[in-house]
């Protein structure tokens, strides 16, 4: 049964309202999925430029067309972990590639200043950046 | 960023260069006193040298374009699965859900010991004074010998 589910990814938060969980894995429509800036392709899961071929033995499509992105999450390696009650999801982060490499781009992300302004890294590309983490306790 | 002060510097193209590492600070502040904050002579000094040879690395960078680079710690299984937690519980808790919050903020802090953000960021949701307060200290102190900050990288910097 469709409900409006929490997903947590990618330092976002999505309301997913036609998502259904079932069991450890949240089902979710092609239009929710494509909020997180993935498509079902021919080829398979598609971010961006990046395909992965549909995973052999597990179903990623149920009847309805909806699509297990816990599951295909798993598959690629990422924590998946929810809250039954409050129907809250959080994908984690893929493992780091077994070879990284020599060039380490800084993930792009937004921040709100003081004011309420947000700022993201990539406004600043052309420019050195030093990024200092800072608290007051 | 697992601890603060932390800082990672970041080149024209979006290259990470340096980073995460300790901003220019020391284990010196573990010789704090606790009541008044203050921090014995010697101790001052270390954290002022160290913090001077760190800002003059940096500005040789923004001056040249070359910096020592430094590896980039790798997050294992263990750290990734306490991010999702740690982003589970803090969720949790912002909704009001205190004890599924805390058994997640936990499981992050044990699955990733060395994360000092995920305590102390834990501590202060429960009562913001923990976070420098008792707690904090008990838990610098059961390091015993090991360190609070890992070691700079200097490479062949100034």
């Amino acid at each position: 049964m469709p409900v409006t589910a929490v997903l947590l990814y990618e330092g976002h938060q999505y309301e997913l309202p036609g998502g259904v969980p079932a069991g450890e894995d949240l089902w979710m429509t092609p239009g929710d999925l494509q909020q997180l800036g993935w498509s079902l392709e021919p080829e398979g899961m598609c971010q961006g430029e990046r395909c992965v071929p549909a995973p052999q033995g597990l179903q990623l499509v149920d009847g309805e067309g909806r699509v297990n992105f816990s599951g295909f999450s798993r598959y690629l390696g990422a924590p998946v972990l929810s809250d039954d009650e409050s129907e809250t999801w959080v994908i984690g982060s893929e493992p780091p590639p077994a070879f990284p490499s020599l060039v380490n781009v800084a993930p792009d992300f937004s921040l709100p200043d003081l004011q309420g302004t947000t700022h993201s890294l990539s406004q600043h590309r052309g420019r050195k950046v030093f990024l200092v983490s800072w608290a007051s306790w | 960023m697992v601890n603060v002060p932390s800082a990672v510097w970041i080149d024209e193209s979006g290259v990470i260069v340096r980073g995460p590492e300790p901003a220019g600070t020391t284990e010196a502040f573990r010789n704090m006193d606790r009541k008044s904050f203050s921090l014995p002579e010697e101790s001052r000094e270390e954290i002022r040298q160290t913090r001077e040879r760190y800002t003059d690395m940096l500005r040789s960078w923004v001056r040249t374009g070359v910096a020592p680079r430094s590896k980039s710690p790798t997050p294992t299984a263990d750290d990734i699965r306490a991010h999702a937690h740690f982003t589970l519980g803090q969720y949790l808790w912002k909704a009001g859900r205190q004890e599924p919050a805390s058994q997640h903020l936990a499981a992050a802090i044990q699955l990733s010991p060395a994360n000092w953000s995920f305590k102390r960021q834990a501590w202060a949701l429960d009562d913001p004074t923990k976070a420098g307060g008792k707690e904090f200290w008990e838990a610098v102190d059961a390091l015993g010998e090991d360190k609070y900050y890992p070691e700079i990288d200097w490479g062949n910097g100034p």
